[in-house]
């Protein structure tokens, strides 16, 4: 089974580990992005997700159907992006792979994120705090991972 | 009968063209340098993210160095460069 989610909503690791649990996994691996508060020297308040959302269902699974012709062990395979903000802390993609044996599942999901933040057409915008001395806000900045060539 | 296709604009191509999308009306042979220049004349301000951004059209990615045109109904969008994940 493929799980491929793009929600508003608070994600849970939890919840996303247990929709692709099986009795013939031996191992579930997981990714969970966060969140983090600093960039360079700036201090980061929230991140903000964008995505064009029917492309990058079908990028997300195009790679879930690129990663199973890669490693033949694995059972179900759940990716779920966050849009909207995400605050520091908070986890903005969950990416869990069931596999017989653990080898390949921790490949794929290592791979999965790699893949996932070169071609998926999602955009995070860091949002600063405390720019200018009267309590400004420090500015906004669309970040890019590696590009496509 | 005119025909059309559309442009969806993202993260630093909507904040740039101000909206997040555009009705272009259709002719022949609009390629990817017929298509930025379609885009340039209506928002100027696209100029230095269309230099980094890839097209997709009907949700594929197209490549810069090959010709291909715009059908009519076609959905085009500017894809800046991505930050997923």
């Amino acid at each position: 089974m493929d799980i491929v989610k793009i929600t508003g909503d608070i994600i849970s690791l939890d919840e996303i580990a247990k929709s692709v649990a099986d009795p013939k996994a031996g191992a579930i691996s997981t990714f969970s992005g966060t969140t983090r508060d600093n960039f360079e020297d700036k201090e980061v308040k929230t991140l903000a997700y964008e995505a064009y959302i029917p492309m990058a269902e079908k990028s997300i699974q195009s790679l879930i159907t690129a990663a199973r012709q890669k490693w033949d062990d694995l059972i179900h395979v759940a990716i779920v992006h966050k849009i909207g903000d995400c605050p520091v802390g908070e986890t903005s993609v969950v990416i869990a792979v069931s596999s017989g044996h653990r080898v390949q599942g921790l490949e794929a999901v290592h791979w999965l994120i790699d893949e996932l933040k070169v071609q998926v057409p999602i955009w995070k915008k860091e949002v600063y705090t405390n720019g200018g001395p009267d309590g400004t806000d420090g500015g906004e900045v669309w970040k890019a991972n590696n590009t496509l060539p | 009968m005119t025909q059309h296709f559309k442009v969806l604009y993202f993260a630093s191509a909507k904040d740039a063209s101000k909206t997040d999308g555009d009705k272009f009306e259709w002719s022949d042979n609009i390629n990817a340098e017929a298509l930025t220049k379609l885009l340039l004349a209506r928002h100027p301000d696209l100029a230095p993210i269309l230099k980094v951004s890839m097209f997709a059209v009907n949700m594929e990615y197209m490549d810069q160095d090959h010709s291909w045109t715009v059908q009519p109904g076609d959905e085009v969008a500017i894809i800046p460069p991505v930050s997923g994940g």
